[in-house]
């Protein structure tokens, strides 16, 4: 049985498709993720980041910066708060253990029900994030490892750029705002067609 | 586009933040009396030049910043965090 959180945040939502055909259309997929946020009690952000590392073996970012290492991801949040990132799968293991391992060092939140992870890829990607957002996401100025808290849309996201070859971005957004946001990209993308596949119908 | 440069996230759209009014007043001692707390609430000064302010960077890492802002050209000087004092010279 799967968790009731772990559902798409577009339950509506079939796959499909709009907007121009054309050579490069966006891929637009919603990613299942367990989401833990983690913020240092006072003065003991060093701790915390031990602890991280030992738990997870994960070096906590700085500002601005994502890090990965094996199938875990830091974002930097704000001073002092980071957001884990891991499988869906360990939706019910990561939020106690992490309770369990920072006890007293920091507070933890299991955020998968509140948060949605967008993925965006495609050749235009970067132009179509240009209608949406005001930051310069050039790879000159917005690197993979790069992070970015954001307006896009008018709604506030966390942004960062996946590794990979094509180019790809992620967007982190409340769940509630993940349908307006969807529209709003799927709006700013007619001129070069895209694709979207929720959850349900991703490949993992 | 008017830039404001967290000292977080880097110069940032100014439609991320919300203006949180002066930073320069003091909360005065509990036993300074009715005036004081009076001037403490509400009475501010309306400087035509350098003004150090609350900003909040409600849309970016969510933290409150103080900001030397020229009121008449708009140009920003420096920022801080929330504890940290601003620079005491202004260009």
């Amino acid at each position: 049985m799967s968790a009731p959180d772990r559902r798409s945040r577009f339950p509506a939502s079939q796959a499909r498709k709009g907007g121009r055909s054309g050579d490069a259309p966006l891929a637009i997929v919603e990613r299942p993720a367990t989401l833990v946020q983690v913020t240092a009690r006072k003065g003991r952000q060093a701790e915390l980041a031990a602890a991280i590392g030992k738990a997870l073996a994960l070096e906590l970012p700085e500002a601005g910066r994502v890090a990965t290492a094996a199938d875990k991801t830091a974002l930097w949040l704000q001073p002092g708060s980071w957001l884990i990132e891991a499988p869906a799968g360990q939706r019910r293991v990561l939020p106690a253990s992490l309770t369990q391992a920072l006890n007293g060092i920091a507070a933890v939140v299991d955020q998968s029900h509140g948060r949605c992870i967008i993925e965006i890829s495609g050749a235009e990607a970067r132009a179509v994030l240009a209608r949406l957002c005001r930051l310069d996401l050039h790879e000159r100025a917005f690197a993979v490892g790069h992070s970015a808290a954001t307006l896009v849309g008018h709604v506030s996201c966390l942004i960062h750029r996946a590794d990979g070859e094509t180019t790809c971005f992620r967007l982190l957004v409340g769940s509630t705002f993940a349908e307006w946001l969807l529209d709003e990209i799927t709006a700013a993308a007619a001129s070069y067609g895209w694709s979207f596949n929720s959850a349900g119908e991703a490949a993992a | 586009m008017h830039l404001i440069p967290c000292p977080y996230c880097g110069q940032r759209p100014q439609d991320e933040f919300h203006y949180r009014g002066d930073a320069t007043v003091k909360r005065p001692a509990p036993d300074a009396g009715e005036q004081a707390f009076y001037d403490y609430v509400y009475t501010r000064e309306n400087p035509r030049g350098w003004h150090d302010e609350w900003w909040h960077h409600y849309a970016g890492c969510r933290q409150w910043i103080k900001v030397r802002r020229n009121t008449l050209t708009h140009a920003v000087a420096a920022s801080a965090g929330p504890a940290d004092a601003l620079p005491e010279a202004t260009p």
